[in-house]
């Protein structure tokens, strides 16, 4: 009986110390410990910036303009620019909600409709635009979108009339090409409709995500202000965070840069049940051809990124951009299909990929154990909220 | 009956000939060396596009032009390979420049310069941000 007892209090001991020493590793794992230098250097790489506006755009000349930012402001919202006259950019990129889809109006508006039109806080900061790059600079992305048939559904001279008709007097600089309309042939149509793409750009190049309690930490830990920083996130934060750079765990290795995104595409096993077809392999292809590509309008010179493009292999098929994850609130669902309409459901996906056979897949699966994975959901719901905001 | 068993079987041993024949007249590719001219640069941070130039050479250390190089870079640690198809261009002498190079992700890269799909020149390196 003695016996039974004594093995009662040593297996309580041991639970009991098994208990203590979890929880102190739980402390201590989202402590404020301080943190490396290159560390630093990575958190400075991560903190948001708008200085690569320039040099990622350099192809629009109307970028800065006033005149181009008003007019690309109204067409916006301006349902003329689509076939029916019933849809705008507006319509689905909602200014309410982060100039996301989030009422699905996109699949109402074609039930076919691949994908949710993505929010476009920080799209200037992009390289390549759609899931599947097929344009190369965000006015070429916004004349596909009037001109395809599953989105705005209308056309180049129809959007060129109109943009003449409603904003000539009120833009005489920018539209003076539009006195040529009458006689118009197709080289006057596409150099207006091109300046439409681009005043459209020099709009939403403004509109970035505001300063999240990241950035704000970050600068924080910069200017040397420990305490400072220990307020602005918390130590589940700071512990997702930490694990968010873990190159082991492997988000940092695509979702980095002040965008959270390292521009490319990457295979992350999402094509298994999706659409493959919308992969980066055809949007190279759709790329090349597109007669706005940079190298067919624009200075060679800056055009590297399409000058080098991979256009075949491993890297491009099943391959989907890398988003960017300041975009995430109020995000009704994710990945290039919506798969998963919650942030922990994509984080499930990245522990256990579901790989088919013999198809290439850039990732791993990441060893998260599950209070890792909320300390981390916790990070990634930072990302998405405005630093002004109290809520957590 | 027997000379026309014989016969596909001598016209086998005759083909096998033949071919070992031609293996052994193919001669082993002539061994060049090559190398970087100065690169990696110290510090290698991702998307950032990079050029480089090397230089080939006989075993005389005379130049040589008129090779058909291929770049291939990979992440080890990593399922992928460059995220650009860099492209080589002949400078002559024996020197050739590498355009096009980028690197999406922090970490351990490899690159390999081929000449019919075998590595003449190998470089790792580190990207960081």
């Amino acid at each position: 009986m003695s016996r039974l007892v004594t093995g009662g209090c040593v297996l309580l001991f041991v639970l009991l110390l098994a208990l203590l020493l979890s929880f102190h590793h739980a402390h201590a794992v989202g402590a404020h410990t301080g943190w490396s230098n290159d560390d630093i250097e990575v958190l400075r790489h991560l903190r948001l910036s708008n200085s690569a506006l320039a040099d990622k755009n350099r192809g629009n000349e109307l970028l800065f303009r006033d005149d181009a930012i008003e007019l690309g402001r109204r067409l916006f919202t301006d349902t003329g620019l689509s076939g029916s006259g019933q849809f705008a950019c507006a319509s689905c990129h909602r200014p309410e909600d982060g100039y996301q889809d989030t009422e699905l109006i996109t699949y109402r508006l074609n039930p076919k409709a691949a994908h949710r039109a993505p929010g476009l806080l920080g799209v200037a900061l992009q390289d390549w635009f759609f899931w599947d790059g097929r344009a190369d600079s965000l006015w070429s992305q916004a004349l596909a979108v009037i001109e395809d048939p599953m989105e705005l559904a209308s056309n180049r001279s129809q959007a060129v009339r109109h943009l003449c008709t409603q904003y000539e007097k009120s833009f005489p600089a920018l539209l003076r090409n539009c006195r040529a309309l009458p006689k118009a042939n197709k080289q006057d149509i596409d150099r207006l409709f091109v300046t439409l793409g681009k005043s459209l750009a020099a709009f939403e190049t403004g509109l970035m995500p505001p300063a999240t309690r990241f950035d704000l930490y970050v600068d924080a830990l910069l200017a040397g202000k420990q305490d400072e920083a220990a307020s602005l996130l918390d130590a589940k934060e700071v512990a997702g965070l930490k694990l968010f750079l873990d190159p082991m765990i492997g988000c940092i290795n695509c979702h980095n840069g002040p965008m959270f995104s390292n521009s490319g595409f990457s295979a992350v096993a999402t094509d298994a049940q999706g659409y493959p077809e919308h992969d980066r392999k055809r949007g190279v292809g759709l790329l090349l051809d597109s007669e706005f590509n940079c190298l067919k309008w624009g200075n060679p010179a800056d055009c590297p990124k399409l000058q080098y493009v991979l256009t075949d292999g491993a890297e491009t098929a099943g391959a989907y951009k890398v988003p960017s994850l300041r975009n995430l609130r109020h995000a009704p669902s994710y990945m290039h299909d919506g798969r998963y309409r919650n942030l922990e459901a994509v984080i499930e996906h990245y522990r256990n990929p579901a790989t088919l056979p013999l198809r290439h897949v850039d990732i791993r699966p990441a060893a998260l154990l599950p209070h890792q994975r909320k300390q981390l959901l916790s990070f990634l719901k930072v990302l998405g909220t405005d630093a002004s905001n109290q809520e957590k | 009956m027997q000379a026309k068993l014989n016969r596909p079987l001598s016209s086998v041993v005759a083909l096998f000939m033949f071919c070992a024949f031609c293996a052994g007249a193919h001669a082993a590719p002539e061994e060049i060396v090559a190398k970087f001219d100065a690169w990696p640069p110290e510090t290698v941070t991702v998307n950032q596009f990079y050029e480089c130039a090397l230089t080939a050479t006989d075993a005389n250390g005379v130049g040589k032009t008129g090779l058909h190089l291929q770049v291939r870079g990979r992440m080890p640690e990593h399922a992928h390979g460059l995220p650009t198809a860099p492209q080589i261009s002949e400078e002559g002498q024996g020197r050739y420049r590498i355009k096009g190079l980028s690197f999406n992700m922090p970490g351990r890269w490899v690159i390999d310069i081929l000449r019919d799909d075998v590595s003449v020149l190998r470089q790792e390196l580190t990207v960081r941000f």
